[in-house]
This record gives C-alpha cells, structure tokens and sequence, in this order.
C-alpha cells in the first residue's frame, strides 16, 4: 500500500510541491516507515509568503473581536477531534497517550488564551503629556510571521505562536519538523472547517532549504524557532542579518535539586516523570539529578529501584509509562552518550541500553542513571535528550546553584524541598527562567511566558504569555493636538 | 495488571460504566416492577453522564506538571466472577449489587491513587458517593 505524501498548504489550497526529494517519516515504535513528506524548496516559502502578505492588508482589518471567534471555532474543532489528534501525534513521535494528550490540551490552551486578544492588545493613553496634548499608544499587526517548531511537540509549540500571530492581525507560515509532519498536516485538514480567509495560515513541508527560503524572505517580518542551541543560534544570527523579529528557543540541561528536608516519597512520581516523560525529549526534562547531603544514597536507592519499574513500549498501549525516543538516528546519538559517561568514569547503576519490549525494531531505550558523575563529565554538561540521568551529588545548596548558573543551557530549573528559606534562595538566585518547587516539570501554562535564559534562549520576547502579544505587534504612538 | 496512568485509570472507569450499563441495559428489559423498571432507568441515565463526565475529565486534565505515575490500583481488584445464571430475578438484583459495590471501591481507590490531579479525584469521589446511594436503594428495596 502507497504511503500517505504530506502536501503543502498554501492560499488556502493543498498543494503537492514540485519537488524530487521527500524525507521518511517513521514509527518509532515499530520502527517502520508510515509516511513521505516532500523537501520544498525555496519557491514553496515564496509562494506562501506571497499568499500571506496579499491576505494580510484585509486581515488586519477585520476586527479582533472577529478574529477572536475564528479561534473560538477552532478550539471546537480541536476539541471533536482531541483523541484524533492526540494519537496521530503517538503514532510519529513515539510518547505515551496520555503525553500526547497533554501536549494537545496544551495546544488548545493556547488557542482559549488568544481569543483574549480584545484585552490583551489594548493600548494605552494619557491626556495632556503637554498642555492640550494628549498621546496614546496602539498596538498593530506587523504582517508574515513564521514558525519552525521542534520535533518533540509536534502539536503544541506551533501553537504557542500561531493562534497569537492571527488574532492580531498577522499572517503566518508554519514549516512542521520534517521528523513529525503528519500530526500538523492533520491540523491544517482541521482548520479547514474554520473557513478562514485564503492565505492568512499557510504550511510548507521541508528542511533546511525551508529554513533558509523562510530566513532570507524580505517579505518574512519575524520567526519563532524551538529546536536545539546550535541551530537557535543560527536563526537568531540570520534574522539579525535580515532585519526579522526574533524568538529563538534552544536547549537544555536543567537540574533538579533534592535537599536533605525534602519528602521524598511524595517527590519521586513527579521526579521520574520529570526524567522520563516523553522519554527524556523535552526542554523541560530534568537532566541532572542533584541530591544535597545525606539525602544522596536514600534518593538515588529509591529512585533507581522505581525507574526500573516504568514500563517501556508502544505509547499507544494504555499500560506504557515511557515511550521510544523519535527516530533510529536519536538513539544512536543517546547510546553515544552513554558509551561517553561510561568511559569518564560515571557509575552505570541503571542500564538501558536494552530494554524489555514488544517490538526492538523500534526506537527504544530504557530508563538509564549515571550516579557519582561529576561537573566535568560530558554528561553533565551537555543536552542529551534521551531518558538518561546523570546523579551530581552537591554537598550544599550553593553548590547546585553555582552548577546550575554554568551550564550555560539556562532552561529551567527545580528544587525539591520542605524549606521555604531553601526554594526562595534557589529561585531567587538561578539563572535558568523556568523553576519548580517540588514540581520536576516547569511548564509555564499559556498565560505566562515560555522560554529560557542564556544559551536556551536568544531574543526578548518568550512564546506565549503577554510576550508574545508583544512579539507579533509594534507599539505605534500617536500624539494628538487638536486646533 | 497494575493501573499505572492517568488514561489508563480513566479508560478503566468508562469500560466499567460502559459494562454495566449494558448489564442494566438488560436487566431493565427483565424486570416486571414499573417502580423497579423506573430505578434501573435512572441508574442508566447516571451511567451515561458519568460516562461524559470522565471522558470530558481525561481530555481536559492532563497536563504534564502532575502526570506522574500511579501507584497501588490493580486492576485485577476490580474484577467481577464470572456472571452466574442461576438465582432468576433475585440473582440479578445480588449481580448488580456486586457491581454497585465494585464501582464504589474502584473510585474511593482510584480517587486516593489520583490525588495529584485533585478535579479528577473528586470527581470520582463523587461518583463512588453515588454507586454507593445506589447500592443502598437497591439493598432496601
């Protein structure tokens, strides 16, 4: 049977593109290829940056209350077809259903916190800033924005930009990650029943020439990237050359802080699905394990003996606590890191390189812990993204700060324990910008601003929040006198 | 079979309602009492809500700050013997008060197990308050 072939959405038509390379999209948990998904080239990014600058000048005149109700559709749509959606997205990345279902509600919250556009983009005004004149600030559209998102969060992290690019009155591309196109495609075919006018959202499947036709667009005003620190780095350098508005969220290496007073038994649950959720694949996974003092043996025993319990397989098996990592090439990359720890000397007490599973052909890997590693180590400073744990035992509470202030991947940050003296001075003083206090997971809802602080992050304006508001319109002043 | 997570849980509940509505599906077409007939009627119209209410419940409280793992539901707890024939009337009346009293158990468990996501644990307290009126009514009648 012929595989399904992503198409581009352009104009408000599905179109497939002339081009002669496509990109394998797999199962990672069968390890079987389910899908095609074309290269597009340059020529694709300008004709949809052409469809979404003539919709824009009607666009932005349709008034934001409208606008708002276009994504109040939306959220209906979403939410009829929420269990599609959510296994679409297990069947190409490979977490667990309930995962899944987490990124998806996430997905619509974004879509509920923009509909408060008619608020949220006021302006603001002061009368006589001189004698008889007064002067008020607006906020406006700007015109084509873009999105290049991650392959982790195939639903979600578009729409930390989208539904906010559109209520303001711009219009947008979405380049879905060649990794995980399929469960975007099927959102575009969603949106389809919004009737929204031809051009406003648009979608071009492809890579790096993607990318680059997106960077070096005069037409394009801004992008929003989440993907890893090197690559942000680069978007953020080539928006710079060209003038572009820019967003560009990178990696991660945060660090979970356990203090002597914490209880532990309460913590643990939260603690594995900080490690382990969507298999170590999240900018917000715990990475390094930082017990404080005597609590070190204790934590790491009961730690290890509950992380060998998770049970590994196919995310769409209601009993599966951890899933495959997204791709073969993935796992050979995490497998290297394992290979590195072991060879610097960290002890290996959990081991998951081969884990117990229905299908190995797929892609996975098994809970994994490094204790006894130390600063230097490879694996405690650099991203992983894998369901790897590297214990660094700290002697005091300085000790993690001071850790967690050198990694330079300044993402987030968590602490686990009952001083309330303890969490002020560890979120008082880290510098990674999303932190939890005994919760192993920062994720920011979408009313508050998502993203890091250095290498994690590149640009003024965070996704979601009253940032991204910010990001997708310009502040215009206007000072009136009247004669 | 341990009930480890948060859908895995809330799927248990619905094929649980769903089981026992098509039990009192039945046995509404059995029974001669109107006044009986009538009792088991109301207790498919809770099953069908609770059934919206938990499938509303799974799509809208899952986020990924409290999905950790559960621990201390099997599964195999909730589990009924096989469904005897014998007993006519009043071994179905003693079949759906076993099932009354299962669905109790399950949601004062479950709603322990589930803490974390406190809406979901009250909901379920809820509805193990309610099996439990209803076991009550049908033991008195």
């Amino acid at each position: 049977m012929a595989l399904p072939v992503m198409q581009n959405y352009i104009n408000g038509e599905w179109q497939a593109p002339n081009v002669s390379e496509y990109g394998q999209v797999w199962c990672p948990a069968t390890g079987e290829q389910i899908a095609e998904v074309p290269y597009s080239t340059a020529a694709e990014v300008d004709q949809a940056v052409r469809a979404a600058r003539e919709a824009f000048p009607q666009w932005r005149r349709v008034p934001p209350v409208k606008r708002a109700r276009y994504m109040f559709a939306l959220k209906e749509v979403f939410e009829e077809n929420f269990e599609a959606i959510s296994k679409t997205l297990v069947r190409e990345m490979g977490k667990t259903l309930d995962e899944s279902r987490g990124e998806v509600r996430r997905m619509i919250e974004n879509v509920e916190h923009s509909t408060g556009v008619t608020s949220l983009m006021m302006g603001s005004n002061l009368e006589d800033i001189a004698k008889g004149i007064d002067c008020r600030s607006e906020r406006q559209p700007v015109g084509v924005f873009g999105c290049i998102p991650p392959f982790n969060f195939p639903a979600m992290v578009p729409w930390w930009f989208v539904p906010y690019a559109l209520v303001t009155g711009n219009t947008y591309i979405v380049k879905p990650s060649e990794q995980v196109p399929m469960t975007q495609n099927f959102i575009f075919e969603l949106i389809e029943e919004i009737d929204l006018p031809e051009g406003v959202l648009n979608m071009v499947h492809g890579s790096k020439d993607v990318v680059n036709g997106m960077l070096d667009h005069p037409d394009i005003e801004g992008i929003s990237f989440v993907g890893s620190t090197p690559t942000a780095k680069y978007i953020y350098k080539r928006c710079g050359e060209t003038g572009k508005r820019v967003q560009s969220l990178g990696g991660a290496k945060n660090i979970v802080t356990v203090m002597p007073d914490a209880n532990i038994d309460k913590g643990l649950p939260s603690l594995l699905t900080s490690f382990y959720g969507c298999a170590g694949q999240r900018c917000l996974s715990g990475a390094v394990l930082a017990p404080v003092g005597e609590v070190a043996d204790e934590l790491v025993d009961k730690f290890v003996s509950q992380a060998s319990q998770l049970k590994v397989g196919d995310g769409l098996d209601g009993e599966t606590q951890m899933g495959p990592v997204v791709s073969a090439a993935h796992k050979e990359r995490v497998l290297r890191y394992i290979e590195t720890g072991i060879a610097e000397g960290a002890d290996l007490v959990l081991d998951g390189r081969q884990p117990d599973v229905d299908t190995p052909e797929g892609f996975f890997l098994g809970p994994t812990v490094f204790d006894n590693v130390t600063p230097e180590m490879t694996i405690a400073k650099e991203e992983i993204f894998g369901p790897v744990v590297s214990v660094v035992r700290m002697q005091n509470l300085q000790e993690a700060i001071d850790f967690a202030n050198t990694r330079g991947l300044a993402n987030a940050a968590c602490i686990y324990t009952s001083s309330g003296a303890a969490a002020r001075e560890f979120k008082y003083s880290v510098k990674p910008s999303m932190v939890g206090v005994n919760i192993g997971v920062a994720a920011p809802m979408s009313f508050f601003p998502f993203g890091g602080a250095g290498d994690s992050m590149f640009g003024t304006h965070k996704g979601q929040g009253q940032d991204v508001f910010q990001f997708f319109t310009d502040g215009k002043v206007v000072i009136n006198r009247w004669f | 079979m341990s009930l480890k997570n948060f859908g895995n849980v809330l799927d248990f509940a619905i094929a649980m309602e769903q089981d026992d509505t098509a039990f009192l599906e039945k046995l509404e077409g059995e029974v001669q009492s109107a006044e009986e007939r009538e009792a088991i009627a109301n207790c498919i119209r809770e099953n069908s809500k609770a059934i919206k209410k938990l499938l509303r419940e799974r799509q809208e409280n899952v986020t990924e700050m409290i999905l950790e793992p559960i621990q201390g539901l099997e599964k195999n707890q909730y589990e009924l013997p096989e469904q005897e024939n014998a007993g006519g009337h009043e071994g179905a009346i003693a079949q759906l008060l076993k099932r009354e009293h299962r669905a109790q158990r399950f949601y004062e468990d479950a709603a322990r197990c589930i803490q974390p996501v406190s809406e979901v644990a009250t909901t379920f307290q809820r509805l193990g308050r309610q099996h439990k009126r209803r076991q009550e009514r049908f033991e008195t009648a």
